[in-house]
């Protein structure tokens, strides 16, 4: 039996996803993910049987919610279908997110100026994936000049985009294989565009409107309170299946202020303040991460003030011939084990027998996990964050 | 030994058991319109030249003139390949022709239809086991062609293998019944039902599929399923328990209870899930904490479900705590007697003042499991059964696994499905001595409300497998 399974949810109104399971076949091939320290759940790849027939049916699930969980039942991992594709064999047709926008500005420059032009918006794509938009750049250019470039782009890239070739694979008879790429909901923050404003006081960014995650993301900066730093609040109402709502970490936290003043994506944003480091010049961590699982002595389903200061209780070891214990020293599911967790190879030999608290030098801080199921196999590679450890990839099968 | 294709209903037998060939449909060696294959065993007179099996090229011991099985691919599912060398004989090339091209499409029926199977009776077994056919090819000689040798009747002959490969496992044409309508609570006391021991097929120690039907007695929205090794649990002795409020920041313990999981000492594929009922929760919803210490240890883990606050409740909710990790080591002196795990389950208010929020226990429960899953997001009303099939139930398909087991609300005579519901998880699958379990809420939420009242009515098959005819 497959250690991890794939539920897919249907699209809802203005690109929100529905609590309605997506009545369409598939047998998953292989199923994989990435979690990270930075951005949460990050990408997922479910490669599938399905009947051919249904081809063009999967073709239209773009940014369909997808929830994989562990063969114990624990959700592992949370996003969206950012990109399929369908080989049935005698022809391979893509459909991708990327580069989609359905709500348009130009920022020009008229007499040295910058300015930008209102939204160019497709109401029906909105209506159908909710608001992606882009910020397009150009150079000097009068306003209707700006409007028209506008419009032009939005005409070109209000749907997704879509590909189709001819197929080179032999596909079993009445099967197509599909391919699913899904993005953490984190990358949902790439679709909305704000403008940053530097030591003007308080300063509050959100769109209710945005119907990525399903309810509101609010991004508050406050530059008032913390000086020097901006706190960054980051909320969101949790996707919510079957009337659950799915467990996401989300940070709260005290940020160095930025330096630059432009229109950005909320992630650019959120990014960029991450990278400066929190208060207290500590990296921060941030995203949408999916928890329940084991941690450092103990576990939170939802883990409110997820990140912070660089986890230095052991969370996993690593034991000599391979396996991954938990600090309870237990063998925890690979599927669910998280990134932003503090790892320790155990040596064959040591002496003295070492502590946690002072042998830190074969600890690593794990930034990233990359899991995969192939089929038959599982592996999962942890990668350590910059300066410290060994990326270690684990394989086994069962 | 008894071999045989079954293509589109019809039976094509390829040896006989013992020296007895058996018959088959149609007029032999006439319109390939009738005998597709020209291989209808309706003639028993004469040589009997047309079916000879022998051993594929790569024997591996696994019986006299037993067909090899080399795996193929693992492109759909694995699959093997037999080897089949067979004669066809025909009143002339042209029909023997028309048969060898009839019989490769009836093995290509899966892109069509149904797949043929392949039916394997060794010598000394009763129960024949069906291998899946996804597709054939054939090996034919160039000077493959004897029509002397078909004598009496210049009848003649094309000698080719038939290379069909399908299914990794051999399944049965009919499923075990192993629970028919058997009537489950829904509280930690009469939630399981034993599926037996003497369940047949090579992987019965490792889990073979299992299809169950579930009719609750009313509505519940979430389903959890376990085929489990034991349930080990604490169901007496709890007392109501006033809750600090939310202000003192400290969880204060509501019950608590040892648990003996000693199974876990011999049994190292076990899994431990730790579920809670809160028999009744007055005036403030709660968060709840679990402990886990062993022996007299000290607190080795703490799972606390800060995201679910549990409502107030005089009907009973089960908080599922997940999967726990249980360290015990089997060392040589560490008898079943000492195997305890000591939960300890605490609470808090969410809020300050007013009437005290008082706790009371149903039950402190960890499943030592083999498969366990969470359907959600399904109401199944009292008129409506949740299927798993996990293998399909379909006239000439061999009973083999799904890929992925399905959960399907279904309703009506005959029932017809109303849709899948989501499994997260693996299905329960059936291993002997083995018990199935069972728990329903009537909310879809992590600790939603357990009715005890509510029952359900539970069939389950299981399907065997085997794998007395493989390459690895």
């Amino acid at each position: 039996m497959p250690p991890i399974v794939a539920n897919l949810y249907a699209r809802g109104a203005s690109g929100a996803p529905s609590t309605t399971l997506l009545q369409l076949p598939l047998w998953p091939l292989s199923i994989s993910h990435t979690k990270s320290a930075f951005g949460g759940d990050e990408s997922a790849t479910i490669v599938a049987r399905v009947p051919a027939q249904h081809a063009a049916q999967w073709v239209e699930q773009l940014q369909s919610a997808v929830i994989l969980a562990d063969g114990g039942g624990t959700r592992c991992w949370q996003g969206f279908i950012a990109r399929i594709q369908v080989d049935d064999g005698s022809t391979v047709i893509s459909r991708t997110l990327d580069g989609m926008a359905n709500e348009v500005y130009v920022q020009y420059l008229r007499y040295g100026v910058a300015r930008t032009t209102s939204a160019a918006t497709s109401a029906s794509s909105v209506a159908t994936y909710g608001r992606h938009m882009a910020l397009i750049s150009v150079d000097e250019m009068d306003a209707t000049a700006a409007a028209a470039r506008a419009a032009s782009y939005l005409a070109l890239y209000a749907w997704p985009i879509e590909e189709a070739s001819a197929s080179i694979t032999r596909q079993p008879p009445g099967l197509a294989t599909l391919t699913l790429e899904c993005k953490g909901w984190f990358e949902a923050t790439k679709w909305i565009v704000y403008s940053l404003q530097q030591g003007t006081g308080t300063t509050t960014i959100s769109d209710t409107n945005w119907r990525g995650i399903a309810g509101a993301i609010n991004l508050s900066l406050n530059d008032a309170t913390f000086g020097n730093n901006y706190s960054v609040n980051i909320s969101a109402t949790p996707f919510t299946a079957g009337g659950v709502n799915l467990p996401m970490a989300v940070y709260t936290g005290v940020y160095r202020r930025p330096f630059t003043k432009s229109y950005e994506t909320a992630a650019d944003v959120i990014a960029r303040l991450a990278a400066l480091g929190d208060g207290a010049n500590e990296r921060a961590t941030y995203g949408f991460l999916t928890t329940r699982v084991d941690n450092a002595g103990a576990i939170t389903w939802k883990a409110s003030t997820w990140a912070g200061a660089v986890p230095t209780a052991v969370s996993y070891y690593l034991t000599p011939d391979g396996q991954l214990l938990t600090n309870a020293m237990t063998q925890p599911r690979w599927a669910s084990v998280l990134p932003d967790t503090m790892i320790r190879r155990l040596r064959l030999a040591a002496r003295p027998a070492p502590s946690d608290a002072s042998d830190t030098i074969s600890r690593f801080w794990c930034a990233r996990t990359e899991y995969t199921w192939d089929g038959q196999a599982e592996t999962l590679r942890l990668e350590p964050g910059r300066g410290g450890g060994a990326d270690i990839l684990l394989a086994r099968v069962r | 030994m008894d071999i045989r294709i079954i293509a589109a209903g019809t039976t094509y037998y390829i040896v006989g058991r013992g020296v007895t060939w058996t018959t088959g449909s149609g007029t032999p060696w006439t319109s390939s319109a009738t005998t597709p294959f020209g291989l209808a065993m309706n003639d028993t007179s004469g040589e009997r030249l047309a079916f000879r099996p022998a051993p594929a090229a790569r024997p591996l011991g696994v019986g006299i003139n037993v067909p090899t099985l080399i795996p193929l691919s693992a492109d759909y599912e694995p699959v093997v390949e037999v080897a089949i060398p067979i004669d066809i004989r025909a009143s002339s090339k042209e029909y023997a022709i028309d048969a060898k091209q009839a019989l490769m499409r009836a093995l290509d029926g899966w892109a069509t239809g149904l797949p043929a199977q392949l039916y394997y009776l060794p010598n000394g077994v009763t129960a024949a086991l069906y291998y899946e056919i996804l597709g054939a090819r054939w090996d034919d000689l160039p000077i493959s062609w004897n029509e002397e040798i078909a004598r009496p009747a210049l009848r003649t002959v094309l000698t080719l293998t038939i290379r069909p490969h399908g299914s990794l496992d051999g399944g049965a044409s009919s499923g075990d019944l192993l629970l028919n309508a058997v009537t489950f609570t829904n509280v930690a006391t009469g939630n399981t039902s034993g599926l037996g021991s003497t369940g047949t097929g090579d992987l019965a120690n490792e889990g073979q599929p299992m299809n169950v039907a579930f009719t609750p007695s009313a509505t519940n929205a979430r389903w959890y399923l376990a085929s489990i090794h034991e349930q080990v649990r604490v169901t007496a002795g709890f007392s109501g328990v006033t809750v600090n409020e939310a202000s003192t920041v400290t969880y204060n313990q509501v019950g608590t209870g040892v648990l003996n999981v000693a199974s876990l000492l011999t049994r190292p594929a076990l899994a431990a899930r730790l579920l809670v009922r809160v028999a009744t929760l007055t005036n403030w919803g709660c968060y709840f904490q679990a402990q886990l210490l062993l022996a007299s240890g000290a607190v080795y883990h703490t799972i606390t479900l800060s995201d679910a606050l549990v409502g107030t409740t005089s009907t009973g909710r089960l908080l599922d705590f997940g999967d726990i990790p249980i360290p015990l080591v089997p060392f040589p002196n560490h008898g079943t007697s000492t195997a305890n795990l000591t939960v300890n389950i605490l609470a808090i208010r969410n809020s300050n003042g007013g009437s005290a929020a008082v706790c009371t226990l149903g039950a402190i429960e960890v499943l030592l499991y083999y498969d366990f899953c969470v359907i959600s997001n399904a109401s199944i009303t009292s008129t409506e059964t949740l299927y798993i099939t996990s293998y399909p139930v379909q006239s000439r398909r061999t009973l083999l696994p799904l890929p992925t087991p399905v959960a399907v609300r279904a309703a009506g005579t005959p029932q017809q499905s109303r849709g899948r519901v989501p499994i997260e998880g693996t299905a329960p699958r059936y291993r002997r001595g083995a018990t199935l379990w069972l728990a329903m809420t009537t909310d879809d939420s992590w600790a939603g409300t357990q009715n005890t009242g509510h029952t359900a009515s539970v069939t389950a098959w299981q399907a065997p497998q085997w794998r007395a005819v493989r390459a690895d």
